[in-house]
């Protein structure tokens, strides 16, 4: 059971992070404009 | 008793696949910045995008690595293919726009990401021994030997039945690869059992395309059935650290396949 959340904090890391940033990117080259997500920014 | 029987079948983690999806937006930012003529744009993306998916196919044949040869002396490909992802995340960022700071951290992020979903290779913590780590490979060649030779078995039940010993094998060398001071106390079962048990198989295999008696049949089963569960009590006593028991178990299995004609 640990080990699973263990992988799914992993996962979400991942996400939150090489996914992120290409979303990010993928934004700014799309609109020429900083990325802003409230908080974020 | 161990508490649960293991499966042959591992479910396919989505990991494997996810690290080849996480990057496709950067796909179409180096498509959006080629339509725009942005060169600098469309460069940095490429190459983010192409260490991403660099790092991703290294992380499958370190995973396929990890899973068939454990131990093997060849590159930690899934340690590699961790840093090369963080490497590829902290560009990413940079290329979204975030300072170099703020890169570094992604990329921190991701490898620390990286580690709780799939681990770096063991073999690092067995560098130093390396009479183990051989050792360990060749059992994990035989585990592929018996299954192969379970293929040949017609017998639906008998092949589920090598492929529940397989696993019970897989799990008994991968206890031994997270501690090698188990590697002494299973000496005798990764010598005979493994070899024992590939060899009655193929033995079975080729006698039962002669004669099909059901005397035979019932002998293998009740073999098979034995050895599971010597399997099975070997893992509990690597566990409980049991040693005298065990070599009792293996010279009453060793005894059986001497009876069967294996030795």
């Amino acid at each position: 059971m640990s080990s699973m959340l263990t992988k799914l904090l992993g996962v979400v890391l991942l996400l939150s992070t090489t996914g992120l940033a290409s979303c990010q990117a993928m934004w700014v080259k799309a609109l020429h404009v900083p990325f802003s997500f409230g908080f974020w920014n | 008793m161990a508490s649960s029987r293991p499966s042959r079948r591992r479910p396919i983690w989505i990991g494997g696949w996810l690290l080849f999806l996480l990057p496709l937006p950067l796909l179409w930012a180096m498509i959006i910045a080629l339509g725009k003529g942005a060169l600098a744009g469309f460069l940095s993306s490429a190459v983010a995008l192409g260490l991403l998916l660099l790092g991703a196919w290294v992380t499958r044949r370190g995973l396929y690595q990890a899973k068939r040869r454990p131990m093997s002396s060849s590159l930690p490909l899934k340690t590699i293919g961790g840093v090369i992802t963080a490497v590829g995340t902290a560009l990413t960022a940079m290329v979204a726009g975030h300072n170099p700071a703020i890169g570094i951290c992604f990329g921190g992020a991701a490898l620390l990401g990286f580690y709780l979903t799939y681990g770096f290779d063991k073999r690092l913590k067995l560098s130093n021994d390396k009479d183990v780590a051989a050792a360990l490979e060749e059992a994990y060649r035989k585990l592929e030997r018996l299954e192969a030779a379970g293929e040949n078995i017609g017998s639906r039940d008998f092949r589920e039945r090598l492929q529940r010993i397989s696993a019970w094998g897989e799990k008994i060398l991968d206890r031994i690869g997270d501690d090698p001071e188990d590697f002494r106390r299973a000496r005798k079962f990764l010598n005979v059992y493994l070899d024992g048990a590939q060899q009655v198989t193929d033995k079975f295999a080729r006698t039962r395309g002669d004669a099909n008696s059901a005397e035979l049949e019932e002998n293998f089963r009740t073999l098979l059935a034995d050895m599971e569960t010597v399997c099975e009590e070997q893992y509990q006593h690597l566990l409980d650290n049991d040693v005298v028991d065990l070599d009792v178990q293996i010279e009453v299995l060793t005894t059986r396949l001497k009876r069967e004609g294996v030795y």
